[in-house]
């Protein structure tokens, strides 16, 4: 790589590193987690930062990046989630459905996919298409995957508690 | 903005400080980097015996030739075009006759090559492997490899200088350049070249930088010398790449392109490249931030150069190997 793509590189994950961590944090929720994704995330941007430097938004590529990294995570067996049947701190509320959740402990609750879907549409603002296009699967995917976690988090956070642009 | 957002946002109010590890990101890419390029160069031309079946390894943006690691020397009739100048990716696959088709329906599942690749049959491995290239619709495949191509033709290059001796000899040239401007040297990244690109031992090209103090904070200035027998660092290639590009060519035939680009809001790096007729090219840029490791602690400064001092150095012979 030229110094110069070097020096672009430095400056942008200089400049843009912290939305790719809070990112990363409303992903995965630890924030230590959250730094080894965006440290994966722009090692993986500078292998391809030549190429990546000359687009138009290489800010949404290395947030594509970096939620591909979070949803290749599970992929890894020492880092794959055990799933179980209530989470920990579901279980100290009394009456789960009853009190309002920890948005935190809502989106645990979500599978990895959806939990990704709905922040790439309702965190980073990306389109249905976009959305499709970075998780690689069809738009009819990303609607449902939407829905599903939209259901789910308001089922746990109550049903007035959550309002989008295209719910409200 | 939504209330979903709004509940996303406040969940980051306990945001811890984040870890200063850039120059261990950028020493891991470098890594990952050469990794990459040494996994194309062996699959291209020193066989694909060692891959597993199915493993397809991205070969190169559109253009690449598969040769990387020929020896040889071959005139630069052009400065080697940018990266962004064509799209696609070409993957080679190694699979077995009766494996090759699932392999394949996989692979453009994967969505890496798009629905309807261009695929070509490049050649068989003993093992009764078959080597495909799989390249996305518009990308420019190369020719199915034929085990008794030419070489490179072209007399091979003798370097008059050990590879340590030019980088310090560039080195100290450039320290005195700047030093003779008044400008306070803070950090030097010693002059070197990436060891993917060596060619059979031999250093393709040479960069360095030094981060400065001017008056409004810190910036940068840095050299790449390319030589001639190599095609393998990307400039700018065709003007329009940066902003304000302007072309002119000089009395003695070469051609100097200025330009800058935006690194991103409040940074811009401006370049001054020289071609010459010999076919060594001198790139010499600045930017209004620092590079080196105390660059997040460090204020931004002016570009420490005038365009008229960045052109001078580009047009250096002293910056020649």
């Amino acid at each position: 790589m030229s110094s110069a793509d070097e020096g672009a590189f430095r400056a942008f994950a200089f400049t843009r590193r912290p939305s790719l961590r809070r990112t990363a944090f409303l992903l995965c929720g630890d924030w230590h987690q959250a730094d080894d994704l965006v440290q994966t995330a722009l090692v993986k941007l500078y292998v391809a930062w030549p190429r990546v430097r000359s687009q138009d938004q290489p800010d949404a590529y290395a947030h594509r990046i970096l939620v591909r990294c979070f949803l290749d995570e599970r992929r890894r067996p020492w880092r794959r989630e055990s799933p179980v049947e209530v989470l920990d701190d579901v279980k100290a509320a009394a009456h789960p459905t009853e009190e309002l959740l920890d948005l935190r402990a809502a989106l645990a609750r979500l599978p990895r996919r959806q939990r990704a879907t709905l922040l790439m549409r309702y965190w980073l603002d990306a389109s249905v298409a976009q959305t499709a296009e970075a998780l690689g699967c069809s738009e009819g995917t990303v609607k449902s995957q939407t829905a599903r976690a939209m259901s789910t988090l308001r089922e746990l956070l109550g049903d007035h508690a959550l309002v989008t642009e295209e719910s409200s | 903005m939504t209330d979903l957002k709004n509940r996303f946002m406040l969940m980051l109010s306990d945001e811890p400080t984040a870890p200063n590890d850039l120059e261990s990101i950028v020493s891991a890419g470098r890594r990952a980097r050469r990794r990459r390029q040494a996994a194309m160069a062996a699959v291209s031309t020193i066989g694909v015996a060692g891959l597993t079946t199915a493993v397809a390894v991205p070969i190169a943006m559109t253009g690449g030739t598969g040769s990387d690691d020929k020896v040889g020397v071959q005139a630069q009739q052009k400065p080697s075009p940018s990266p962004s100048a064509t799209r696609g990716n070409c993957y080679l696959i190694a699979a077995k006759p009766k494996a090759a088709k699932l392999t394949l329906q996989r692979f453009v599942r994967s969505g890496k090559v798009g629905d309807h690749p261009e695929v070509t049959q490049m050649r068989a491995l003993k093992d009764g492997r078959t080597v495909l290239q799989v390249c996305s619709p518009g990308a420019s495949a190369s020719q199915p490899t034929d085990e008794a191509a030419e070489p490179p033709t072209g007399p091979p290059y003798h370097y008059t200088e050990q590879p340590e001796d030019i980088a310090a000899r560039l080195g100290a040239h450039l320290t005195n350049r700047v030093t003779n401007w008044g400008l306070d040297i803070t950090y030097t990244r010693p002059f070197a070249q990436e060891t993917s690109t060596l060619e059979k031992g031999h250093p393709a090209y040479f960069d360095g930088n030094v981060d400065v103090h001017e008056a409004q904070g810190y910036g940068d200035i840095g050299v790449q010398v390319t030589h001639k027998t190599t095609e393998q660092v990307p400039f700018t290639g065709d003007c329009n790449a940066a902003d304000n590009c302007e072309e002119t060519t000089l009395d003695d035939g070469s051609v100097l392109r200025t330009g800058e680009v935006k690194a991103g809001p409040g940074l811009t790096v401006v370049t001054a490249e020289v071609h010459r007729p010999d076919g060594v090219v001198v790139q010499a840029q600045m930017s209004n931030y620092p590079f080196g490791p105390d660059a997040g602690t460090q204020d931004h400064g002016d570009q420490p150069l005038s365009l008229k001092q960045l052109i001078s150095l580009a047009q250096d012979p002293d910056f020649t190997f």
